[in-house]
C-alpha cells in the first residue's frame, strides 16, 4: 500500500536581511532537505533539542507555514501544488494538536461551538445533526454530553487538551499533526491522553506526526523515528531500533541524556562540547561535525546523505 | 518529632498549613506538612501541579503574598530558628543569602534590561557588602563554577543573547553567588531540553560533592528524581503521602499513588501497548473529597478510606506513608517478587 503522507526534499529558508533596504544578505535555513514518509494508521515521531526545526516540518505539512521548496504528497496528491479552495478541502484530511491546551481554545467560546466549528467549516452536519456528533465526539475522547455548554476555563489542562482531540477528530482527519501533546501534562494527565491517542488510532486507524522531546514518550507511542539536529534528519528508523540500536552519534548523545527512572542505574551520559553552527553562515560538511567525537576530514568537507545502512534503517554519517 | 531528629536537619518543616483565599474565605491548600532536609542531601519533592510542592517551599521563604495567602499554621526551623516569626528585615538576610531559590523559566526570572553581570553583582553587593570590582570578581567566579565559557565576558551579555541552558546556569550562579547553605530548585530542567537537562543535574551533583550543598529539587519527573535525590517526599493534593530513600522508593513504594505515578510513566528500556492511568485527576483545594484524599482515585480504596483521613506513619527504617493499606501493598509486592 502507498503511504499516506510522502514528503521529499522539504526546505524551509527564512531570508536574513540588512540596511534600509532588506536586501537579502542570506537565508536561515531551518528545514534542509528533509524527507520521510507516513503509512496509514502509522505513528511517526520526531524528535530533536529545541530550534532544530521539528515543529516547522509538521506546520509546513499543513502548509501553516510555506515551504521553500520540495514537494508534500497527501494519497497521491500535491499539496504545493494546490489552489485554496482545494487545500481547504485537504485540510479535512489532515488536523493540528498544539503543545500548549490553555492557549490554543478560544476562551469565548463554548465546547459545543469549538468542537462544532470544523465541521460547519467543512459543511458536514447542521442542526441536531451536529449536535449529535458533538455528544459522540466528547464521548470518544472522555468527556460528557453535561461539558457542551461550558467554557474552556473550566477545564483542567488534561481536558482541554481532549476538547482538541475532540475538535481535530470532528472532521474525520486521516492524519493528526501532535505538536508536544502531552509536554505541558501531568504524568498520570499524560498517560491518559496517550491512551487515548493509541486508541482512536486503533480504532479509527489515524495516522500521527508525533513531535516530542521526551524521549520516552515518542518510543511509547511511535512506530517509526526521525531525529533531527540543526534542520536536517540525522537518523529515521524503527520505534524499536532507534532507541536500542541508533547509529548516528547524535542520537547517541541525545539517548545518553534521557534520565532512567532506576536510582541503581548508573547511565554515563555523553555531554556534546563544542559550538553549534551558525545556520545564516554557510556550512561546508556534516553540521555535528565541529561536536562529534568521530569526526573525520571528510565530515568536514562533505556534507553526509541520508541513506539506509540496514533494512528500514537510515543514517547520515560518513562513520556508519 | 522529638528534640533530637531537630539536630539532624538543616531545615525542618512542622505541620505547615497554608491556605489561600477562594470567594473571600481561606483554603487550606496544604495540608500538616512535616518533613526536613539534611546537610549536604538531595531532596526531591514530586507530585502533580496542585499538589502544594511549590506553595510550601514559597512559605519556606516567606516568597507568597498575603493577602491571598496566610500561614495557618505549623513552624520552619532553620538552625533551630522559626523563620515564619522572624521580621521581614530579617528574612532579608536569609532570603538569596542563607537560602536561595532557582524556578522552573530561566526566560523570565531573569531581566531583559540588565547585564548578566549587572544581576549577580546586584545579589553579592548587597549580601556581602564587596564593591562593584570585587562583586564583579566573584560572579566572574561564580560562572566559571557552573561551566560557562569565557565567564568575563559573558558578564556583560543580556539574557536573550544566551541559550535556555546558559540562562539557567547564570540563575544556578546567582543562587550560589553568596554561598547559600540550602538551594530551592523549582522545576530547574522541566523546560530545557534532555542534553541540557544532563548538565544541570550533574552540575548540581556536583556542587553537592564540592561545596556540601543541600538541595530541595521540585520535580514532577521521576526520572530525574532516580538520578539525583537521596530522598524523596511524595506531595499529593496538598499533603505528605510518602517520604522514602530513593531506593525504598523506586523498588517498595507504599503509597498507591506513589505506585500508580511509577506505573504511568512511559519507559524507555520498556514496551507496553497501554500505559496503566491514575483514573480521575487531582481534586480543587475546595472540593477535597471525604478521608483519604486519593481515595477517589485510589485501586486500593475501602470504607475506611472515606471516612478517616490516615495518619503518615513509619512503616519501618524511617519510610513514612499515608495509607491505611500499606501493608497489603507490601505483601503484594512479596508475593509478586
Amino acid at each position: 500500500m502507498d503511504d499516506l503522507i510522502q514528503v521529499s526534499g522539504l526546505k524551509k529558508y527564512y531570508p536574513i536581511t540588512s540596511g534600509v533596504l532588506k536586501r537579502v544578505t542570506g537565508h536561515y535555513k531551518a528545514v534542509d532537505d528533509v524527507s520521510f514518509s507516513i503509512g496509514y494508521g502509522q505513528t511517526f515521531g520526531l524528535v530533536g533539542e529545541s530550534g532544530c526545526g521539528k515543529t516547522t516540518v509538521g506546520k509546513s505539512i499543513l502548509r501553516l507555514i510555506e515551504p521553500t521548496d520540495g514537494q508534500i504528497l497527501l494519497e497521491g496528491k500535491d499539496l504545493r501544488a494546490m489552489n485554496s479552495a482545494q487545500l481547504r478541502s485537504a485540510r479535512k484530511d489532515m488536523q493540528i494538536i498544539f503543545q500548549d491546551p490553555y492557549s490554543s481554545l478560544n476562551p469565548r467560546m463554548t465546547v459545543m461551538e469549538l468542537i462544532s466549528e470544523p465541521m460547519k467549516l467543512h459543511n458536514l452536519a447542521s442542526g441536531s445533526e451536529l449536535q449529535d456528533r458533538v455528544c459522540n465526539l466528547l464521548e470518544t475522547v472522555g468527556l460528557s454530553r453535561i461539558e457542551m455548554k461550558k467554557y474552556p476555563h473550566e477545564f483542567s489542562g488534561g481536558q482541554r487538551q481532549r476538547i482538541m482531540i475532540a475538535r481535530a477528530l470532528s472532521v474525520q482527519p486521516k492524519i493528526i499533526v501532535c505538536d508536544e501533546p502531552v509536554s505541558a501534562l501531568d504524568v498520570s494527565i499524560q498517560a491518559q491522553i496517550l491512551n487515548l491517542m493509541k486508541e482512536l488510532q486503533q480504532n479509527l486507524g489515524i495516522a500521527y506526526l508525533f513531535i516530542a522531546h521526551g524521549m520516552p514518550v515518542v518510543k511509547h507511542i511511535s512506530h517509526q523515528v526521525g531525529v533531527m539536529y540543526l534542520g536536517k534528519l540525522v537518523e529515521v528508523a524503527d520505534s524499536e531500533s532507534i532507541f536500542s540500536n541508533c547509529l548516528h552519534p547524535y542520537t547517541q548523545a541525545l539517548m545518553s541524556a534521557v534520565p532512567i527512572p532506576d536510582p541503581d542505574v548508573k547511565r554515563k551520559t555523553m555531554i556534546i562540547k563544542g559550538e553549534v553552527p551558525n545556520l545564516a553562515e554557510k556550512q561546508e560538511g556534516c553540521l555535528f561535525a565541529g561536536r562529534c567525537s568521530r569526526c573525520t576530514a571528510r565530515c568536514r568537507e562533505e556534507a553526509p546523505i541520508l541513506r539506509e545502512v540496514e533494512s528500514g534503517h537510515q543514517v547520515a554519517c560518513h562513520c556508519v | 518529632m522529638k528534640q533530637e531528629t531537630n539536630q539532624e536537619y538543616l531545615l525542618e518543616i512542622k505541620d505547615l498549613t497554608t491556605a489561600f483565599l477562594f470567594d473571600g474565605k481561606p483554603v487550606p491548600v496544604t495540608v500538616n506538612v512535616s518533613y526536613g532536609i539534611k546537610k549536604g542531601e538531595i531532596l526531591g519533592i514530586v507530585g502533580e501541579s496542585g499538589s502544594g510542592k511549590s506553595v510550601t517551599v514559597k512559605s519556606v521563604l516567606r516568597l507568597l503574598p498575603s493577602p491571598p495567602s496566610s500561614i495557618l499554621n505549623g513552624e520552619i526551623y532553620f538552625h533551630g530558628q522559626n523563620l515564619l516569626t522572624l521580621k521581614e528585615k530579617e528574612m532579608q538576610k536569609i532570603r538569596g543569602n542563607k537560602i536561595s531559590m532557582i524556578f522552573q523559566e530561566p526566560m523570565t526570572s531573569l531581566n531583559p534590561v540588565y547585564t548578566c553581570g549587572n544581576q549577580i553583582t546586584e545579589t553579592i553587593m548587597l549580601h556581602q557588602h564587596l564593591s562593584k570590582e570585587e562583586a564583579l570578581k566573584k560572579a566572574a567566579r561564580m560562572l566559571d563554577l557552573v561551566g560557562i565559557p569565557a565567564p568575563e565576558s559573558r558578564l556583560k551579555s543580556y539574557p536573550h543573547q544566551l541559550s535556555g541552558g546558559m540562562r539557567q546556569r547564570v540563575m544556578i550562579a546567582m543562587a550560589l553567588s553568596c554561598e547559600p547553605e540550602l538551594l530551592i530548585a523549582d522545576e530547574p530542567t522541566t523546560a530545557l531540553d534532555p542534553t541540557i537537562q544532563a548538565q544541570i543535574i550533574t552540575l548540581i551533583k556536583e556542587l553537592r560533592d564540592s561545596i556540601g550543598l543541600s538541595v530541595m529539587y521540585i520535580t514532577h519527573d521521576l526520572a530525574v528524581v532516580a538520578e539525583i535525590c537521596d530522598r524523596v517526599v511524595v506531595m499529593y493534593a496538598g499533603m505528605v503521602m510518602e517520604i522514602a530513600e530513593i531506593r525504598d522508593l523506586f523498588h517498595a513504594p507504599l503509597h498507591p499513588y506513589t505506585q500508580g505515578l511509577m506505573q504511568a510513566m512511559p519507559r524507555i528500556n520498556q514496551q507496553s501497548e497501554m500505559l496503566y492511568n491514575i483514573p480521575g485527576m487531582v481534586p480543587h483545594a475546595t472540593q477535597m473529597p471525604t478521608g483519604c484524599r486519593f481515595q477517589p482515585r485510589c485501586p486500593y480504596a475501602t470504607e475506611v478510606c472515606s471516612q478517616a483521613c490516615p495518619e503518615l506513619v513509619d512503616a519501618g527504617d524511617g519510610h513514612m506513608v499515608r495509607c491505611f493499606h500499606y501493608e497489603k501493598l507490601r505483601k503484594e509486592r512479596v508475593q509478586n517478587g
